[in-house]
């Protein structure tokens, strides 16, 4: 059980660690952001790094909320709420 | 008491499983050790991508259909009746004439479809080829067009990820034969900030792009339509204005999918290496309908099901499912309409296109025609 899940929120988990040739992080993220609904919480894991910045850009860019990032050995997790619908 | 395999979806990836394992385990059918049923909810199997082609009148309906029937093994049994609901505690399909189909395997392949109403005034507004009516409309509408601004805009997720290239460059050529190009200013949005999902293909795009007078918007994800005023808006606060809209639509999988709680939006999450669905044992997931971050196209479910076929037959035959799927795909790229270029990658090889050639457009041509024997499991 993480923070947000110990908080009753709901938390939905993207993983795309290991694959390198597909829709990057953030296609992923917006995917899953856009088809949840409003106070989700969001966990991505990825093994990008160049690509946390851009996900935290877009989140702001289109008024959600990124709630943490945590660097792991190797990968990142990026949590980000949606606070309003899209 | 023999095994019973039931394959929910006659599309490319059904069909193929259906087909290769009845020609693997046709010692065991014959015996009635194992029983393969499909489930489709229409008789006709229609290859989606020659719509591209019916787009600029070089491809007939007639051309792009066939009876599901006859691509099937004749010991495959075809039920026509759609799939209204999957209980996984009880392995067991429920169809709408009200029978109920016990499973020992399960195969998902019910596909995914475009989804305009998701996004508020896409269905009024915009015009997309990736279904037969659409695709129709779409065609009269360039027609009869003698100049202006044509938006494309692309939702996530989507089958067949090149295709918005590939239209893009077709009709930039297509505008030049009918001699308007001057008078049409036509812009490529995508929705991250690059032309395409994959890199390789993105920077392909954006060498060529500029060469056939192709503008771009990249983070653009459409927020809503107005029809009245012509303007497709995004999330990110951008407004264009359009004379046609063509879009990709945001898509989403089966009903059933949905109805049966197996996956949000129509798509099951799915092991990447062995095509299992998450949590199960006995359920395979095959093509649009998993939830993996590679392309929904038919190459992509064609050799998902060769690691699917083996997995089923060994694990019927030994009890155990050793093969994995590498992420491996292929798609042709129309770069206009005398060339192409292709890629081919997987989880860990990324793309390189090569030079755009006749000869490459030709193959794209000839599988076109041959394509047939795909679901068959010749090809």
């Amino acid at each position: 059980m993480n923070h947000f899940e110990r908080h009753n929120e709901s938390v939905v988990i993207v993983d795309i660690r290991g694959v390198s040739c597909c829709m990057p992080p953030v296609g992923e993220f917006i995917i899953e952001m856009r088809q949840q609904p409003k106070d989700t919480v969001i966990e991505l894991l990825t093994d990008k790094k160049e690509e946390v910045e851009e996900i935290k850009d877009w989140i702001e860019r289109v008024h959600q909320k990124t709630l943490s990032v945590i660097e792991e050995t190797g990968y990142w997790r990026i949590f980000a709420k949606k606070v309003t619908d899209m | 008491m023999s095994k019973r395999v039931v394959i929910v979806g006659g599309g490319v990836g059904g069909t193929i499983i259906a087909n290769l394992l009845a020609k693997k385990m046709r010692p065991e059918l014959k015996k009635g050790e194992v029983v393969i049923d499909v489930i489709s909810d229409k008789p006709e199997h229609f290859y989606q991508p020659g719509l591209l082609y019916m787009l600029f009148g070089l491809k007939h309906h007639d051309e792009l259909v066939r009876n599901e029937k006859d691509l099937l093994d004749p010991m495959v049994e075809l039920h026509l009746h759609p799939a209204v609901k999957i209980d996984k505690d009880k392995n067991e399909v429920h169809l709408k004439n009200g029978v109920v189909m016990k499973y020992d395997i399960l195969v998902l392949a019910t596909g995914s479809r475009p989804a305009p109403d998701m996004i508020p005034g896409l269905k009024e507004g915009g015009n997309w080829f990736y279904e037969l009516d659409a695709c129709m409309k779409l065609r009269h509408e360039l027609v009869n067009f003698k100049g202006g601004k044509i938006v494309l805009t692309i939702g996530l997720p989507h089958k067949c990820p090149v295709a918005p290239l590939e239209v893009s460059y077709m009709l930039d050529e297509w505008f030049r034969q009918r001699g308007i190009r001057d008078k049409v200013d036509y812009t490529y949005t995508y929705p991250i900030g690059r032309l395409h999902g994959l890199e390789p293909v993105a920077n392909f795009a954006a060498k060529t792009f500029p060469k056939h007078g192709i503008n771009t918007e990249t983070l653009f994800n459409m927020k809503e339509v107005d029809v009245n005023k012509k303007t497709v808006t995004s999330l990110e606060g951008v407004s264009l204005k359009y004379d046609i809209l063509i879009t990709i639509p945001p898509h989403k999988g089966a009903q059933v999918i949905e109805d049966s709680g197996l996956g949000q939006n129509g798509f099951v999450p799915t092991d990447k290496f062995t095509l299992k669905m998450e949590g199960s044992n006995n359920i395979y997931v095959v093509g649009d309908t998993t939830n993996l971050p590679i392309s929904k196209a038919g190459s992509t479910a064609h050799f998902e099901s060769d690691v699917i076929v083996e997995n089923i037959a060994s694990e019927l035959r030994e009890g155990l499912t050793p093969f994995r799927y590498d992420g491996k795909v292929f798609c042709f790229i129309e770069t206009g309409m005398t060339k192409a270029t292709y890629i081919m990658f997987d989880y860990n090889t990324p793309p390189n296109p090569v030079a755009p050639s006749a000869l490459i457009h030709w193959f794209k041509l000839t599988y076109n025609k041959v394509y047939w024997l795909t679901p068959m499991g010749i090809l």
